[in-house]
């Protein structure tokens, strides 16, 4: 039949058309623009980028809001001076660490384990350690042990603190071992823009990481500031030019956070405490830490605010005020006053003074009472001195010193709230958190 | 059925006897002079009669007795004339409502109405550009019941959303498919910015020219448009274009010309008593303070100390001030940076016969548009060319229709970024003058080649923030420009060879390629980029459609009518987007990526393909039952798992049913009930998923931010960076469905002056792909599952009424009721919401059980126990409870972000009402929307600054009306002060609930009074057709919304409605045009 006929000279071109259905179809579901695979070099360099961004941006301006160093005045940091926070201000944080750095952590780790690329390997863990710390001194039991297997686990569950730190110090222990080891290939070079790829200046970074952490548990134990001093005592930091930092660049797409926030936001100006805790000391830090963020014109004048900052996640300074504080803790009261003028010293370099200046300001017996140093003193240097960094909070939130004021109501806060891809996302999240509920480790 | 009449007239002529006779003659034409072809005319109650020839005319011998000529014409109503003593009649028809009519369907098939199972409207080509609109989507506003057009704003090129029936994609695009001529075309709206910032994008479905459609129909249910695939789901809008006529002799010219302009309509209410300062101390203009909780300006004055680089007129000091000079400050109007719109819209159009059989069109069109904002324009060049061609005795036709489009436009930043028009506009303090009291601030020179209004003498950026802050309006529109130019070509080839009735072969080939370059510019010192940036953005966009049907239809028997289609379609898109954006300009005046400190270059593509065979099967019995069945396949690309094909895998069928019952042919004609018709339809239809690539995690170019910064772009320093994506492949997708179930009915009655035609629709989408949110701790922050599913169930009504109707006078009503839910039944186990948009506090989400689309933010405590006096954390949200205040008397703000508002309406209704008399008409469409929410984001950042108008309450007590903790009722009054406006009465604190408005608005959406001269006048101006008319557009608008027009939508034509944030203001226009036809 002529019509049949015609029918199935039509579906035999159907037929042959799907016969070559691969050939028809080719590579068009596979994106050329973005990389399949990628080489930790291309990752390293934007988890650096990240986790500095994070702990220099959003958290510092936070902890620097609830421990006073900085005043939100104007737009949402007003609200946020008077702890109005909501679960979503913290997702960029959240995020930022989990997404942005410790999930690509942890691709360069399977990478480099399976490469035996013993000095990325090790770098990763360091990080990590970092990024993770971060994570629970903020925001307390936090996923850790089930978390970055989206693959067979959509709700990860939440690790107690105590655990947490644990992870933290095998972290660095697994990665201070690799470090140990010849770098294998490939190794790190520029793509390391904090280090370029030396494992020696890294393993001096994990063993101040490691003092810093069990110093955040002195608090629950008293025996960790011995635990903190063997760290340091195994070569950390020797002067400044170790710091563990990110050099920010002089361009507008490149520039430090604080920069871009005044910048693009100038909702935040220095705090009336902080400046008056420098300028009862006399400090001459106030130029330069205590200076104010903007002129009246509205420009910004904050000295170390500029674009090409180099934003620590930890620095010599901090060491030397983690070692006086220890020294001080186990009755080692001239190795703690020696750490201390270390510590002073060193922040004054960084805040643009001299060494003079530090010179004659340790006359100054406000720094240096008569009695001798006390907690308060070394507490009080270490807060002029981490200016904006969040480990100034953490301190306050450990000791009580300087004593504060709440901004509003009763209470300052003592920790993040959960972010609301997390409340809203994974059933596991605790529920009912406040502000100023105490994470275990400040119980 | 023309032919049938002109056999069944022409017997009966050659029947006439003759008596004493002489001779009538005349020509017939419709409404627009347009002669017709094969009317019939008959001497009343005699069999004899003639039909008009090609120019329309007849020439009758007629008894001298007789007294009346019948008129007829299919698909015209008949009209009996008087004969008199003329011997020249000339008659008019006015068209009328047909029985047989044909439409539009799938696939460009062409059916009876009748015989249709499913909702199907059309607009015709006149309607559409009576409109006057730039954008044709706008024109369908109020025309079409179950479809809903929001224009996100008044600015010139930005863009329309169309939604038929609701929405059945949870995250890809929910508007209707646009097809010309059977062929897809794009009308997408790219983002070069954020979607919560940047310029007005258009849909790109405004590069086509109204003036070129012939009409449009609407298919609005899944099994109307099952055979287009998922895409069709959606809706489809088929445009027929202009094909030419082939019966018209000679060359015809049509010329039209319309000049437009227009303001901006309804705006954000401001305070004008305060100026700038805190605390109600005045701070100067070279200081950076955003506020404007200043004093009162009736205390401020003028000093003696005369002009300087803020102010022409000194600096402000108070009344008791030694400086005083005496003279009072000024009041300033922010919203005179605005300016009166225009738009002068030209067509042309060339239509001649080749031959008995072929008809040629070419059109030429420009629109060039003139924005409220000075600068902001939009042009629009269209040039078109179709032919259509009947040769080989009529088995083979061609139809063609080429064109070319070249867009060009210039736009203004607007919505959340500092270099937003309205940003600063708003946020300006009443005492300080934009414009420097210039006459003419966008061209000013002080004579060193410095503009005073946005320039300070030190080469700051003038503004009230003394260069901080935002940028100066002025500034924005003369510095920070966003340029785009669109070339364009569609068009399609449509070929069918007629072997016999039963068998045809038609091919049709049809492409849409533009290139989109645009380039957004900051010169040095704005706000946004105080280096300078410059963003060159282009896209390139082509797609392919191809189809191979053979079809044909035969009687089985005397009662029994069969009707097949099938056929093969290829569809292919692609699109690559680059971006190149340059940092840092090396010196001020050339902004150019040739003068950039650095250079970054990002990606962005979309590619896929489908192969689809299906099949049609029509069946008819009697006149009145019909049955059509439908089934596809597609084989689709974005289910490909690359480097694992399997043809399976991404192949889907899909098959659809719907009959139509005529159950008025059961009964004797008769003008009560002229036609009766019950209509149900069934239908799947299949699709991929919303977006390519999505089958596999891949690595991106990060950029490090903080939610405050535009962060770090990557390469950095040099190094380049990856990280994974946050997004989660999946290797095994299957297709997704929606499944569609209507029911309709469609009557016509007494006389035809009543037509109604309503359908009841039920759809429901399951196994949606999408990217799931999920806990960021996992390692991503979505997941790509088949998941969720979303119903709609609406309905829709059109109803027709013409209440009067004589020789000369006729009034017809025309209503369109839409009503529709679209509910989120799920999205993904153990997700319950879903982000769509705009920003975190507040967004648009989609939550399980809920509306699709719902503000969700920061709300007040509100009682939620059962005695309804208290706040328990435990229970569920009452949205409806009472206000819980602290000891303060405060209220105490929500710990958890609370579902705050709607933006989906109740209904729309479009009421057109069409009166005409001989050559007059006027035509009035009501659009009334009720119900539905907007977050009037303005107002709640303009409450910080103590700019809106509710601010001037300042330093006034209120009790707020709620509950103590206590339970009992609130008694201790708060003071509305700064302090408040800056915390808890602004949207920036955490509360944002009370910025949630009433979106629903009524408007005269159009007026248009045209009148069309007489053809007996016509005749000797040698013209077809002469008519002017006047179109008003939203000439009035009657909302509860204090802001903008809430029609308009800060993220364009995206999923996530309701948002005003600094919006740009809609428009009202009132517009003349002349048209012309020889």
């Amino acid at each position: 039949m002529k019509f049949n006929y015609k029918i199935l000279i039509f579906l035999s071109v159907v037929v042959l058309a799907l016969s070559s259905c691969q050939k028809y179809f080719g590579d068009i579901n596979l994106n050329p623009d973005s990389a399949s695979t990628v080489s930790p070099a291309t990752i390293l360099p934007a988890v650096e980028t990240t986790l500095n961004y994070t702990i220099g941006g959003d958290i510092s301006r936070f902890a620097s809001i609830f421990d006073q160093q900085t005043t939100g005045n104007n737009r949402q940091f007003a609200g946020y001076n008077n702890y109005q926070f909501i679960n979503g201000d913290f997702s960029t944080i959240w995020d930022n660490l989990y997404l942005g750095t410790m999930n690509n952590l942890k691709l360069i780790e399977t990478y480099a384990a399976s490469k035996n690329a013993n000095a990325y390997y090790g770098i990763a863990k360091i990080l990590e350690a970092n990024a993770l710390m971060t994570a629970t001194d903020f925001f307390g039991d936090v996923p850790y042990s089930d978390a970055f297997q989206a693959a067979k686990q959509f709700q990860p569950k939440y690790d107690a603190q105590a655990d947490v730190y644990n992870s933290i110090i095998a972290l660095l222990n697994d990665g201070r071992a690799k470090l140990a080891l010849p770098a294998g290939a490939p190794a790190p070079g520029s793509d390391d823009i904090i280090y370029g790829g030396s494992t020696a200046k890294w393993t001096k970074f994990a063993n101040a990481l490691a003092a810093r952490a069990y110093l955040h548990l002195t608090k629950v134990d008293k025996g960790n500031y011995a635990k903190a001093l063997a760290e340091l005592a195994k070569g950390a930091f020797a002067s400044s030019s170790d710091d563990a930092r990110f050099q920010y660049l002089a361009t507008d797409i490149g520039a430090a956070p604080w920069y871009e926030y005044l910048r693009d936001r100038g909702d935040t100006e220095n705090g009336v405490g902080y400046i008056a805790i420098l300028k009862s000391l006399s400090d001459p830090r106030s130029s330069t830490y205590g200076a104010p963020y903007f002129d009246a014109k509205g420009n910004n004048i904050q000295p170390l605010f500029i674009p090409n900052q180099a934003v620590a996640y930890m620095s010599f300074t901090e060491q030397k005020f983690i070692e006086a504080e220890c020294k001080l803790q186990t009755g080692d009261a001239p190795g703690a006053l020696a750490a201390y003028k270390a510590g002073i010293n060193a922040s004054f370099i960084e805040a643009g003074n001299t060494a003079t200046d530090a010179t004659t300001y340790l006359l100054n017996p406000k720094v240096i009472p008569v009695t001798g140093i006390t907690l308060k003193e070394i507490i009080t240097q270490k807060y002029i001195a981490l200016w904006t960094q969040p480990e100034a909070y953490l301190d306050w939130r450990r000791t009580g010193i300087p004593a504060l004021t709440p901004n509003t109501g009763s209470a300052i806060p003592r920790r993040f709230l959960y972010p609301l891809t997390e409340v809203d996302y994974n059933t596991n999240t605790p529920k009912g958190v406040l502000l100023y509920d105490k994470v275990w480790l400040d119980k | 059925m023309k032919k049938l009449l002109l056999m069944l007239t022409l017997l009966l002529a050659g029947a006439s006897i003759s008596i004493a006779q002489r001779t009538v003659s005349g020509t017939v034409s419709d409404e627009k002079g347009e002669s017709l072809l094969g009317a019939s005319v008959v001497v009343k109650g005699t069999t004899s009669g003639t039909v008009t020839d090609l120019d329309g005319k007849y020439s009758l011998t007629v008894p001298s007795n007789a007294t009346t000529l019948q008129v007829s014409f299919t698909g015209y109503t008949s009209q009996d004339v008087a004969i008199g003593n003329s011997s020249v009649i000339d008659v008019k028809m006015a068209q009328g409502v047909l029985l047989n009519e044909t439409v539009v369907t799938a696939l460009g098939i062409s059916k009876a109405e009748k015989s249709i199972g499913y909702a199907q409207q059309s607009v015709s080509g006149a309607d559409l550009t009576k409109a006057n609109t730039t954008n044709v989507i706008d024109a369908l506003a109020g025309q079409v019941s179950g479809v809903q057009i929001n224009s996100a704003s008044g600015a010139a090129g930005a863009s329309s959303r169309i939604v038929i029936r609701g929405q059945t994609t949870l995250d890809g695009d929910n508007q209707a498919l646009m097809v010309i001529d059977g062929i897809r075309i794009d009308n997408s709206s790219y983002q070069t910015q954020g979607s919560t910032g940047g310029v007005a994008q258009s849909n790109r479905g405004i590069d086509i020219n109204p003036n070129d459609i012939e009409s449009i129909s609407v298919l609005k249910g899944a099994s109307a448009s099952a055979l287009y695939g998922v895409e069709g789901a959606k809706g489809v809008v088929i445009i027929t274009t202009k094909k030419g006529s082939s019966k018209k002799k000679g060359i015809g010219v049509e010329f039209s010309s319309t000049y437009t302009t227009s303001q901006i309509t309804q705006v954000q209410g401001l305070q004008t008593q305060f100026a700038k300062g805190t605390g109600g101390a005045l701070r100067a203009f070279n200081t950076s303070t955003s506020t404007s909780w200043g004093p009162n300006v009736d205390s401020l004055y003028y000093d003696k100390s005369g002009p300087n680089d803020y102010d022409q007129n000194g600096f402000i000091v108070g009344q008791s001030s030694a400086n005083s000079s005496g003279k009072k400050v000024n009041v300033y109007d922010p919203y005179s940076v605005f300016q009166k719109g225009n738009s002068l819209q030209t067509n042309l159009a060339l239509t001649s016969n080749l031959g008995d059989n072929s008809s040629i069109r070419i059109s030429f069109g420009n629109n060039n548009e003139n924005g409220i904002v000075p600068l902001n324009n939009f042009q629009r060049t269209t040039a078109g060319l179709s032919t259509r061609s009947s040769l080989l005795d009529n088995k083979l036709t061609i139809t063609t229709n080429f064109n070319y489009v070249y867009s060009t436009s210039r736009r203004i930043q607007q919505g959340s970024n500092l270099s937003g028009l309205m940003l600063g506009l708003l946020r300006t303090p009443v005492t300080f003058d934009n414009s420097y009291g210039l006459a003419d601030p966008l061209n000013d020179d002080d004579g060193t080649g410095r503009n005073r209004a946005i320039y300070l003498s030190d080469g700051r950026q003038r503004n009230y923030r003394n260069g901080g802050g935002y940028d100066n309006p002025y500034w924005v529109i003369l510095k920070n420009p966003y340029n785009d130019k669109v070339n364009r070509f569609y068009g399609n080839f449509d070929l069918t060879y007629e072997f016999s009735k039963l068998f045809k072969v038609n091919t049709k080939l049809g492409t849409d390629t533009y290139s989109d370059a645009r380039t957004q510019t900051y010169e040095i010192n704005s706000r946004s980029f105080p280096e300078g940036n410059v963003i060159d953005d282009k896209y390139n966009f082509n797609s392919i459609d191809a189809y191979l049907n053979i079809l044909g239809s035969t009687n089985l028997t005397d009662d029994i009518t069969l009707g097949y289609t099938l056929g093969a379609n290829h569809y292919e898109k692609h699109l690559l987007n680059t971006t190149i954006v340059g940092d840092a300009l090396a010196f001020p005046g050339y902004t150019s990526l040739n003068n950039v400190g650095s250079i970054n270059t990002s990606l962005f593509r979309d590619e896929r393909k489908n192969f689809g065979v299906y099949g049609v099967l029509n069946l008819g019995y009697k006149n009145w039952l019909y049955v059509d069945v439908t089934g596809r396949n597609d084989w689709n690309s974005t289910l490909i798992v690359p480097k694992a094909f399997d043809a399976a895998a991404i192949s889907f069928f899909y098959p659809s049913v719907s009959t139509s019952i005529v159950f008025s042919e059961w009964i004797a004609k008769n003008d009560v009930l002229n036609f009766g018709k019950l209509r149900a339809s069934y239908g799947i239809v299949g699709g991929g998923a919303p977006s390519p690539y999505q089958t596999y995690t891949s690595y991106v170019k990060p950029a490090p931010a903080d939610g405050w910064t535009n962060g770090i772009t990557f390469p950095y320093n040099g190094a380049v960076g990856y990280l994974a994506s946050t997004q989660l492949g999946s290797t095994n997708l299957k297709p997704s469905k929606t499944t569609d179930i209507e029911v309709g009915i469609e009557l016509k009655g007494v006389n035809n002056r009543i037509t109604l035609n309503a359908s009841y629709y039920s759809r429901k989408s399951t196994d949606q792909i999408l990217p799931v949110p999920i806990a960021s701790s996992t390692g991503y922050s979505t997941a790509v599952l088949n998941s969720g599913q979303l119903s709609t169930k609406g309905y829709d009504i059109t109803l027709g009424l013409v209440p009067i109707k004589s020789k000369d006078f006729r009034w017809d009503v025309n209503m369109n009721l839409t009503h529709w839910l679209t509910t989120v039944d799920a999205l993904a186990e153990g997700v319950t919401s879903q982000f769509l948009g705009g920003f975190s506090n507040p967004g648009i989400y989609n939550f399980v059980g809920q509306p699709y689309g719902q503000i969700y933010g920061g709300a007040w405590e509100r009682t939620n126990t059962t005695d309804g006096k208290r706040f328990d954390a435990t229970l569920p949200y009452n949205p409806k409870g009472q206000i819980v205040v602290d000891a303060t008397g405060t209220p105490i703000v929500d710990a958890q972000n609370r579902v705050i508002g709607n933006p989906n309406p109740d209904f729309l209704l479009g009421i057109t009402n069409k009166i005409s008399y001989k050559g007059f008409s006027v035509s009035a469409l009501i659009d009334i929307r009720q119900g539905g929410q907007i977050w009037n984001g303005t107002r709640g950042a303009l409450n910080n600054f103590g700019r809106t108008a509710e601010t001037a309450n300042r330093g006034t007590s209120i009790v707020w009306p709620g509950v103590k903790e206590d339970g009992s009722a609130n008694t201790t009054p708060i003071t509305l002060n700064q302090g408040w406006y800056q915390s808890l009465g602004t949207s920036f604190g955490a509360q944002v609930e009370t910025f949630v408005e009433d979106a629903s608005a009524a408007r005269l959406r159009t007026l248009t009074v045209a009148y069309s001269f007489t053809p007996n006048l016509l005749k000797d101006w040698h013209m077809q057709d002469l008519t002017l008319s006047f179109t008003g557009r939203n000439l009035w608008l009657k909302t509860k919304n204090t802001g903008i027009d809430p029609e308009t939508s800060l993220t364009g034509n995206g999923n996530s409605q309701g948002m005003d944030y600094f919006n740009m203001p809609g428009t009202k226009s009132w517009a003349f045009g002349l048209s012309v036809k020889f």
